[in-house]
């Protein structure tokens, strides 16, 4: 079986690898960019290349990538399509194709962050009370963190777990004074609390915080970057983000290399795409927490949401990534 | 595609002489007096010990051999030969021992939940004290029931980085001229390059260098594994003498446990430190590893990940650190891009195409490794005639 075409579409973000055989790859989250960048550059190196040969198309559109100066998610979404079809080849959802780790996910509701403490506290009583495992809220630069944290601590009770995002928009002297207040209020971890590439203002940060400290989603899109945050303690948890770290391949690679050296990478997804390609990673290893789950819309809408019951997302076990197009026309 | 049951399979074997002998072996002997003070393994060395035991039968006596079997709710099983031995009453409780313990682990899982089973009986290591074989065993038995379900062998399945490797052999020899010819013949096998084993020091180590490269030429792949056998220093004096004669690579020059001193020596030298066969054959990988290559206490992991899943997790984890492995299933070794050579022990020519299945098979010739295959479905075995022919069936 060979991929005989790839065809994108940036105004729905949708990816199709089309083969000779019965069946074809999908992937959501495509751009204008990355659309005009699989057309001119990674269609020759994709046409009639075997679908088995993941690897080494991975390898190849990497390089090749790095030559034409792409983000990671060029090739990021076209490496999630090749797991999606090579689902549909073997009739396994993508994550037995990996190899199983669970098929229901822990899940946290990711807040609104617009909202007033008023609001948060009530979007975070009711994804409390609907099971889900944990309320991130984001915070930014402006306005008096900590004393919001501790209003939320307040609203939630003890036992629930609060996650704070610090949207990279955090000094290192706000993101000291505010991750003190999270120490205090228990919260589970403080993601993105400084610019990614800021790996000294980042150890030094995950040096003096309790609180577990994760990022290191954009860090050039090297799967080499992130292991090396994770050695000099810069990060006490990696962050990825499908596509935006790269793709299934990407991020499994680097999940591989945080179990090893006995930490977490925790996987999370971008909102332009369908949660699905992180959703079945996360379905494969044993080192990632929680999906995060969007409480906002803004979203593609392309792909029909998959499920959460009381506070777990149910991997969809059709084969390959299992998406549903709410416009079946789509992929007609 | 569940896992719905195990049995065992207790079949009678080829009957074979029993036999432990010294003399086959060598001994363990000091790296001659003067040198190091280590100990070796004397055959290396070329030296026969005058020592002669040998405990054998007078004539054959039986042999039996243990079948897992593990039954699934879909159309295919999983299934691996466990162990075989001289007696059948060990035989018959160890699968017992393993029906009460292991195997309750996996029944009721998915089949293709590897991962799960992965971390499930790798924690059983501690617990139940396995070793490393069960895991070795099941993981191997489910990626095999994988490629039987694809009908694709398994490099493709981990995502085939490449169709073929090129190759290298080991020689031996008790002389420095009985290992130049021997690594004449790998060159005239096809092979791209050879690996010795040589406890002889620094200097004889340096000499035979000196003689094999200006023997086999600028082209060959030449690498030196002397098996723990130096000191720090006397490693990094030799690592420049192979740096001169261009070697590819010095392997576990010194204890695998001495972390500290392994990090000197990779700091030191242009030759790239192969470590991690030892340690990692106790187990741990990729857990023990990482530390090594976070420290650059290597500069090639040994692939010693258990199963075919623990051993992609070795390269994933060193490729994502940017470091080499080598080693490992010839799979694996296909489906990853930072192994630069596969180790042959010897050549492997293909089987007639009409042997090749699905599986695939190795086949080491023309100075490369790769794995023959066909889109034949396996033959699956009778299981009702396998249980017929059974001395016993434990379930």
């Amino acid at each position: 079986m060979h991929i005989t075409d790839i065809q994108t579409d940036s105004a729905s973000g949708l990816l199709r690898l089309r083969t000779d055989g019965p069946h074809e790859g999908w992937a959501t989250g495509v751009t204008v960019s990355t659309a005009a960048a699989i057309d001119g550059i990674y269609r020759p190196l994709l046409l009639g290349a075997s679908p088995w040969e993941r690897e080494r198309l991975w390898q190849t559109l990497k390089r090749e990538g790095r030559r034409a100066g792409l983000p990671p998610a060029t090739w990021g979404v076209v490496d999630i399509a090749l797991w999606d079809l090579l689902g549909k080849m073997q009739n396994l959802p993508a994550f037995r194709v990996i190899g199983g780790f669970r098929d229901r996910l822990p899940a946290y509701l990711r807040g609104n962050s617009d909202f007033g403490l008023e609001e948060m506290a009530n979007q975070a009583r009711k994804a409390r009370d609907e099971g889900f495992w944990g309320y991130e809220i984001t915070v930014g630069s402006e306005g008096d963190s900590a004393a919001l944290v501790r209003n939320l601590r307040q609203a939630v009770g003890e036992k629930f777990r609060l996650l704070c995002n610090g949207d990279q928009s955090l000094d290192l002297k706000a993101a000291l004074s505010l991750g003190r207040a999270l120490d205090e209020i228990d919260a589970h971890w403080f993601e993105d609390p400084l610019r990614d590439h800021d790996l000294t203002g980042l150890q030094k940060l995950s040096d003096a915080l309790d609180t577990p400290v994760v990022a290191g989603a954009f860090l050039d899109g090297s799967i080499l970057a992130g292991p090396r945050a994770l050695t000099t303690r810069a990060v006490d948890r990696l962050r990825a983000t499908i596509p935006t770290t790269g793709g299934i391949t990407d991020v499994l690679k680097l999940a591989r290399g945080a179990e090893a050296l006995g930490m977490n990478c925790e996987i999370d997804w971008d909102r332009r795409c369908a949660p699905h390609a992180a959703a079945h990673l996360l379905g494969a290893v044993r080192n990632a927490e929680f999906i995060p789950c969007d409480a906002a819309a803004g979203g593609t809408t392309i792909v029909e949401p998959l499920s959460v019951i009381d506070g777990e997302l149910h991997l969809p076990q059709e084969p390959g990534l299992g998406l549903r197009f709410t416009d079946p026309s789509l992929v007609s | 595609m569940q896992i719905t049951k195990a049995t065992f399979y207790l079949h009678e074997a080829e009957p074979q002489i029993r036999q432990v002998s010294f003399s086959n072996r060598g001994s363990i002997q000091k790296v001659r007096p003067g040198l190091s003070g280590l100990f070796s393994h004397s055959e290396g060395m070329g030296w026969k010990d005058a020592l002669q035991i040998d405990f054998h039968t007078e004539a054959p006596i039986p042999t039996y051999r243990l079948q897992l079997r593990l039954h699934t709710d879909g159309d295919l099983d999983a299934y691996a030969d466990w162990g075989s031995g001289f007696s059948a009453d060990e035989l018959e409780w160890e699968a017992k021992k393993v029906l009460a313990t292991l195997t309750p682990l996996v029944v009721g899982v998915d089949a293709f939940d590897r991962e799960y089973i992965w971390q499930r009986l790798w924690y059983a290591q501690r617990f139940f004290y396995t070793g490393r074989q069960p895991l070795e065993t099941i993981d191997r038995m489910l990626w095999d029931l994988a490629s039987r379900h694809a009908r694709q062998p398994i490099y493709r399945l981990l995502g085939s980085a490449r169709d073929s490797v090129p190759a290298y052999a080991n020689f031996g020899g008790a002389t420095i001229d009985d290992l130049v010819a021997g690594c004449l013949r790998l060159r005239d096998q096809g092979f791209v390059g050879g690996k010795d084993h040589s406890y002889r020091g620094v200097e004889e180590n340096a000499q035979m260098a000196r003689e094999l490269r200006a023997a086999l030429g600028d082209d060959f792949i030449l690498l030196h594994d002397p098996v723990e056998s130096y000191t720090c220093e006397e490693a990094i004096r030799i690592g420049r003498h192979l740096e001169t004669c261009n070697y590819g690579w010095i392997e576990e020059p010194l204890q695998d446990y001495d972390i500290l001193g392994l990090q000197t020596l990779c700091r030191a030298l242009d030759l790239p430190v192969l470590a991690l066969e030892w340690i990692g054959a106790i187990g741990g990988q990729p857990f023990n590893a990482a530390p090594y290559v976070a420290l650059q206490a290597t500069d090639i992991v040994r692939q010693r990940g258990i199963g075919i899943t623990g051993q992609m997790k070795v390269a994933q984890m060193a490729e994502s650190m940017g470091m080499p492995v080598h080693g490992g299933d010839p799979h694996v070794v296909l489906a990853i891009a930072n192994d630069p050579l596969f180790e042959a022990m010897g050549l492997r020519p293909p089987p007639d195409d009409d042997e090749l299945d699905c599986r695939g098979c190795l086949v080491v010739d023309a100075g490369a490794m790769r794995i023959a295959w066909s889109d034949r479905p396996v033959v699956e075995p009778d299981w009702d005639e396998v249980g017929r022919s059974a001395r016993m069936i434990v379930e």
